[in-house]
């Protein structure tokens, strides 16, 4: 069974999101979440104002693409399409959805990173602290596909590449080609060319990060990640989840 | 002003402050206690003045005043005053005592004041009898508090002095022993100069600054060698690697050009100097990014890649050259989890490095049996390649690693002297280790190991 979450605005990408989904599924049992956020309306006033406020309303376009996700969806007999509202965020509740739901991987899509809303930006950010995989979907199209990854490894990661290596082949069939320590602390524009020559002589289709737990400060306009301009998908790993993930496997063998 | 004169002079000022302080807490604190002391006695005085001043009974008199000139120590100019308080704010006033109003004022209003005017104290303090106040003030000399005070100060005057000397030479010996190793490091680094760019300083066990020094200066020799060499020697290297491609290539055609073939060979063929051609392409480009960047380890983008796939590539691409060569690729000692072979390199050139390596265990065993080992565990991985072959002789094993050198065994075999050199400088460059092992006439022993950092402990079954 594998479980992905979508957080979405119901934006174009969001098919794109879901078809990553049911390919990453690989025939195996799989739900896909997809979540809409909002505010919580004002409970002041009167319970009918809240009752009022709390109802969805979706734009024609909107209906549109979750009418398509739906399609996609019910050509596969082994996934299911379920949308799920959230009214209010924060770090303990969102764990807690990640728990409900049992979610393996959560794909977020390029424009959600875009988006402005203050309540998304914040849940943008929380994304970070949560153990689960985060895969962020880069700006070009049809990335369905990952077979070949680049690792771009964190000055102060502790993983040893074999274990990412062994987690990435067993849960996105994509194999690590090449590795370079994180750009953030070069000068990315000295290093792009480099970069990109790599990508494209070994066919890169994906990144993968590692990321270790750190202090969220809910900022009004967060920092945008440098590796995000590079347009490709980046799957973000946290790095403890990697380590008790391949642990369990040994003690299973 | 050197540094060793520095620390000297920044502990004798350190010593001075600390002592200076000591001797000023020290000096109050005597004082004080001096002070108190004295007044003390005095107080014991005026209790005696005042029963003496109290009594009717002349015996008693006759007995407290024996008692006071015998029983007690003799002060210097001592003087005794007994004057009767009449109301509150009133009293007696003895014109043979000269004290200001606010000493009698604060009697008055406590009860007991005290005051010292060169170097005489003064003791005031009331006492009562039958309802009638009196004050009673004592006076006297302090001489031996006085005396001892400027003895302590003598004291710690030379002592300071003596201290401050003794400081002096304590902080040349820290001095010395601060800078002995810098020094050391400093007469080393001398010796060290781009001809013998090999050498390197000694290597120090412990853990401190000062190896952390040695080994940042090793390491910066290391990288300074490397680009150094790689690019004095980039067209040597360059035209000693690519050979090996091109002599395939030109064989490759040669065969097919001997006579008329079909297509399919042609294209069997063409797609074996297609893919000798792409590494030549590679290659090339790797040398020369050495040679432009130089190399600092950092700014690299790694190919992961399985060091059995490489070997094997490296023993394929030999089999090119070498068709009738032996080499045994062994790998039964090899982990059950093949990602334990996985290691960040610059593929290229770790092929190339590999490959020279193999290459001259099966040229100088006149394509004997030549054994590649492949180990591999959480902390390294290792490479063993084993010849049975004509060796290396003792005192040519320190020259191994020089561009150029050719042992005079070797000398019957085509070779420039660049493969191990270069391969030695590919090893380094990925935190690699080369070693050497040989006996003239028996065989070599090259042992490579790459070691993983060793924070990062893997959950990988192995």
């Amino acid at each position: 069974m594998k479980n992905f979450l979508i957080p979405t605005t119901l934006k174009e990408d969001t098919i794109g999101a879901v078809k990553t989904a049911v390919n990453l599924a690989k025939g195996n049992d799989c739900k896909i979440i997809l979540m809409l956020i909002s505010e919580t309306p004002d409970t002041y006033s009167s319970p009918s104002s809240f009752l009022r406020e709390i109802i969805n309303k979706s734009t024609a376009n909107e209906e549109n693409i979750l009418h398509i996700c739906r399609e996609i969806v019910s050509k596969f007999d082994n996934c299911s399409l379920k949308i799920h509202n959230q009214y209010g965020i924060s770090s303990p509740v969102f764990k807690r959805i990640i728990e409900h739901f049992s979610l393996n991987l959560i794909i977020v899509t390029h424009s959600y990173h875009q988006e402005e809303k203050r309540i998304i930006q914040n849940l943008v950010q929380l994304l970070d602290n949560q153990k689960c995989p985060i895969l962020h979907l880069g700006a070009m199209e049809n990335q369905d596909v990952f077979n070949k990854a680049l690792y771009i490894e964190n000055t102060a990661s502790t993983i040893p590449i074999e274990d990412l290596q062994q987690f990435i082949t067993k849960n996105f069939c994509s194999q690590i080609v090449s590795m370079t320590s994180d750009i953030e602390t070069t000068n990315l524009e000295e290093f792009t060319p480099y970069l990109t020559e790599v990508i494209n002589k070994n066919g890169v289709n994906l990144l993968v990060k590692t990321r270790k737990p750190k202090k969220i400060k809910l900022k009004k306009s967060p920092k945008q990640d440098n590796i995000i301009f590079l347009g490709l998908s980046v799957l973000s790993l946290y790095e403890e989840m990697v380590l008790e993930h391949n642990f369990q496997e040994l003690s299973l063998t | 002003m050197n540094i060793r004169k520095k620390i000297t002079f920044t502990y004798v000022a350190l010593s001075t402050l600390s002592t200076l302080l000591l001797c000023i807490v020290v000096f109050f604190l005597f004082r004080s206690n001096n002070q108190y002391y004295f007044l003390k006695r005095l107080e014991d005085r005026a209790k005696i003045v005042a029963s003496i001043h109290f009594q009717n009974n002349p015996e008693k008199i006759k007995y407290y005043s024996e008692l006071k000139k015998n029983g007690l120590e003799e002060l210097l100019n001592e003087e005794d005053f007994v004057l009767k308080i009449n109301s509150k704010n009133t009293f007696e006033y003895n014109p043979n005592i000269n004290l200001t109003n606010e000493f009698y004022t604060n009697i008055l209003k406590n009860g007991k004041d005290w005051l010292e005017i060169d170097n005489k104290y003064y003791l005031g303090q009331i006492f009562q009898e039958n309802n009638q106040k009196y004050i009673v003030i004592i006076s006297a000399i302090d001489r031996r508090g006085n005396e001892t005070t400027i003895n302590i100060v003598r004291i710690m005057l030379f002592g300071s002095i003596g201290f401050l000397i003794l400081a002096f030479f304590l902080g040349r010996i820290l001095a010395k022993r601060v800078i002995n190793p810098v020094a050391r490091i400093t007469k080393e680094v001398n010796r060290i100069s781009a001809s013998n760019l090999h050498k390197r300083l000694p290597k120090n066990s412990s853990s401190d600054e000062i190896s952390d020094l040695s080994k940042t200066f090793n390491h910066m020799l290391d990288r300074l060698e490397t680009s150094f060499e790689i690019q004095t020697n980039f067209i040597n290297n360059a035209s000693h690697e690519l050979k090996t491609p091109i002599t395939t290539i030109i064989a490759e055609s040669e065969i097919m050009l001997l006579k008329e073939r079909e297509t399919h060979e042609y294209i069997t063929s063409l797609e074996n100097i297609y893919n000798q051609a792409s590494k030549l392409g590679n290659l090339t480009e790797s040398l020369l990014k050495l040679t432009q960047t130089g190399y600092d380890g950092k700014k690299q983008v790694m190919d992961i890649i399985r060091i059995d796939e490489l070997v094997m590539d490296v023993k394929s691409d030999i089999d090119n050259i070498y068709p009738e060569n032996r080499v045994t690729i062994k790998l039964n000692l090899a982990p059950k989890n093949s990602n334990m072979f996985l290691i960040p390199c610059n593929r290229p050139l770790l092929e190339l490095a590999i490959n020279n390596i193999i290459s001259n265990g099966v040229k100088y065993s006149n394509n004997d049996e030549v054994f590649v080992t492949l180990t591999a565990d959480k902390n390294l991985i290792k490479i063993t390649i084993n010849d049975i072959g004509i060796g290396i002789p003792p005192e040519d094993i320190p020259h191994l690693y020089e561009p150029f050198f050719r042992g005079e065994k070797a000398a019957k075999y085509t070779g420039y002297g660049l493969g191990l050199p270069l391969a030695m400088k590919i090893i380094r460059m990925h935190d690699g280790e080369l070693h050497v092992q040989s006996e003239q006439n028996k065989g070599t022993i090259v042992t490579i190991i790459f070691n993983k950092s060793n924070i990062k402990n893997s959950n990988v079954n192995s």
